[in-house]
């Protein structure tokens, strides 16, 4: 009678070495892979994403984009905070400010990641929940803002960027990531549906309902003119036949009504949020200044380095959680949008 | 430090380089006539571009693991060979995955998707375990550079199918402006197509005179 051949120690100990040694080396050429070319993949991620933005507010290589990123920190007293170029302001639920505190010198030119390690260590609780751009041409002049957002479609969620003129109203729509169905949701990315709402201005939005009907040839040519173009062009090109946008509706993709409607509310809401956003970091005026959102002063209506002095100025102390000093007044023109100069009489 | 494979005493002397380049194509094509890896191919052959894609990283990954089976067979324990063929399959898709995105990011925004999916396909460890795991490294690379490419033959010839009927259009250009069989597009007509193109295949087959081959699929 034989009996199969049972499995020595010696054997299992040769398995075991087998595998270990398989995974120590797959472990090191992924490690060592990873390394090589972790920086080279965040930079191109970075310039990708900084040619999105100045492509959408049809800038040059000469401007400069400016990124907000916006924390949260739970906890008993929950804050919302703001990166700005000068520092990390915090604000309580209501958007009230609370405190702010200067980058530190060290991270003047620090990475992304970087700067949300350093607020995540300063504040601890604190993580980063969204962010948004604000673009600048070369003399310093604010050409507008893009946001990013996001809101469930069909599949999932879709992601895209809002890019905003100065005055909140939109230049254009740009879906980045999707899994919509293709021939159907995923047609949302077309010029024709994408650019339904460029020209819209923040305040007409609200009242901006999705139809079934088909897009009428008439709107449609004025749409799909968008393509390609930069704003202004489109602007000046279609701008009686935009006289009337306010009163258009949105007309849905043929079959895909969820996915139109839903970047449809997405769009409404991530301008809405914006306008909410910019309210309350505009109370942090260079300085300062409780600046009434809109003015000419305002944060993000000059260019922050611009401002020169003024920056210097600032209560922000590398100290955390200094408490800010009363706003002493300042004069600014408040009323028109733009990059108008404050009038020192 | 391990046993050698036990197939390598009686090891077969390999199939000539023709046969190992061209059997990918009809004879043992790993979609019509494996059925492996169905489940990705549906999923993205949706369009010529996506299928090319696609098969392009298939092929390179069947390749790389291919030779890496080869050189080390001897190293390799038989008991535990189907997860080692797992991980060196995975490190070279991460590591393709990594310097692609490093060194080509236009090409990586196309193709960066498929790249991660190739690490589920059956195509590849099969390829290992019935082929590269027996001969030596000119036959396995051989045969490795044939089932990419009659993977990536089978993958175009669908996505070709698809996109015509379903979106009229061939590499996203546009053919004809009606609006098309908008089915084909979608995953349930990537089943039909691949179903019907299959039924085409068995049938040139018998034509010839050869017998009905019979198998199970496989994602």
């Amino acid at each position: 009678m034989t009996t199969p051949p049972a499995v020595t120690w010696r054997e299992m100990w040769r398995i075991t070495l087998s595998l270990a040694v398989t995974c120590v080396i797959a472990g090191s050429v992924l490690g060592l892979c990873f390394t090589l070319t972790e920086p080279t993949i965040q930079s191109h991620h970075l310039e990708e994403e900084a040619r999105m933005v100045r492509q959408l507010l049809d800038l040059d290589a000469t401007a400069s984009i400016v990124q907000v990123r916006r924390y949260v920190e739970e906890g008993t007293s929950p804050r919302v905070g703001y990166l700005l170029p000068d520092g990390y302001h915090r604000y309580d639920l209501e958007g009230r400010p609370v405190d702010a505190t200067a980058r530190p010198e060290t991270l003047a030119t620090a990475s992304v990641a970087d700067l949300d390690q350093w607020i995540a260590l300063t504040f601890p609780g604190t993580h980063a929940v969204g962010r948004f751009f604000a673009g600048y041409h070369a003399d310093g002049a604010l050409a507008g803002y893009v946001t990013e957002a996001s809101q469930y479609g069909f599949k999932s969620h879709i992601r895209f960027f809002v890019a905003l003129t100065p005055a909140l109203a939109i230049r254009g729509v740009e879906v980045i990531a999707h899994e919509e169905d293709p021939g159907l949701g995923a047609e949302m990315t077309k010029p024709f549906f994408k650019h339904q709402f460029a020209g819209r201005s923040r305040e007409s939005l609200a009242r901006l309902a999705v139809t079934k009907d088909p897009l009428p040839s008439a709107r449609r040519a004025v749409v799909v003119a968008r393509e390609g173009i930069p704003y202004a062009a489109w602007q000046a090109a279609y701008g009686a036949a935009l006289g009337a946008l306010d009163r258009q509706p949105i007309y849905a993709v043929t079959g895909a009504t969820i996915s139109s409607r839903a970047l449809t509310d997405g769009v409404k809401q991530a301008v809405a949020h914006l306008h909410h956003r910019l309210q309350v970091v505009h109370m942090t005026a260079i300085g300062g200044a409780h600046v009434p959102f809109g003015s000419a002063c305002g944060y993000f209506l000059v260019h922050p380095a611009s401002l020169g002095p003024r920056t210097r100025s600032s209560p922000l102390t590398p100290q955390r959680a200094k408490p800010l000093e009363p706003p002493p007044q300042r004069r600014c023109a408040a009323g028109p949008w733009g990059p108008t100069e404050v009038s020192d009489e | 430090m391990s046993n050698a494979p036990a197939t390598a005493p009686r090891q077969m002397p390999a199939p000539p380089t023709r046969t190992l380049l061209w059997r990918g194509f009809f004879a043992e094509n790993p979609v019509f006539r494996l059925a492996l890896s169905l489940c990705p191919a549906v999923a993205v052959t949706n369009s010529v571009k996506n299928g090319l894609m696609m098969g392009g990283a298939v092929l390179a990954v069947q390749v790389l693991s291919s030779m890496t089976v080869a050189l080390t067979r001897a190293g390799i324990h038989d008991k535990v060979r189907i997860p080692i063929y797992t991980i060196i399959i995975a490190v070279w898709v991460s590591v393709i995955d990594m310097l692609c995105a490093a060194v080509a990011p236009v090409v990586y925004a196309e193709i960066g998707l498929y790249i991660k999916l190739i690490v589920a396909f059956a195509i590849i460890i099969s390829r290992l375990e019935v082929f590269a795991s027996k001969y030596s490294l000119i036959p396995s690379t051989m045969d490795g550079v044939g089932m990419g490419l009659g993977f990536t033959f089978a993958m175009v010839l669908i996505g070709a199918l698809r996109e015509v009927l379903g979106n009229g259009s061939v590499w996203g250009i546009p053919l004809v402006d009606a609006q098309p069989f908008l089915l084909l597009i979608l995953p349930a007509g990537g089943f039909f197509t691949i179903g019907l193109l299959m039924a085409a295949m068995n049938w040139i087959d018998v034509r010839r005179g050869n017998p009905l081959s019979t198998g199970g699929g496989c994602h």
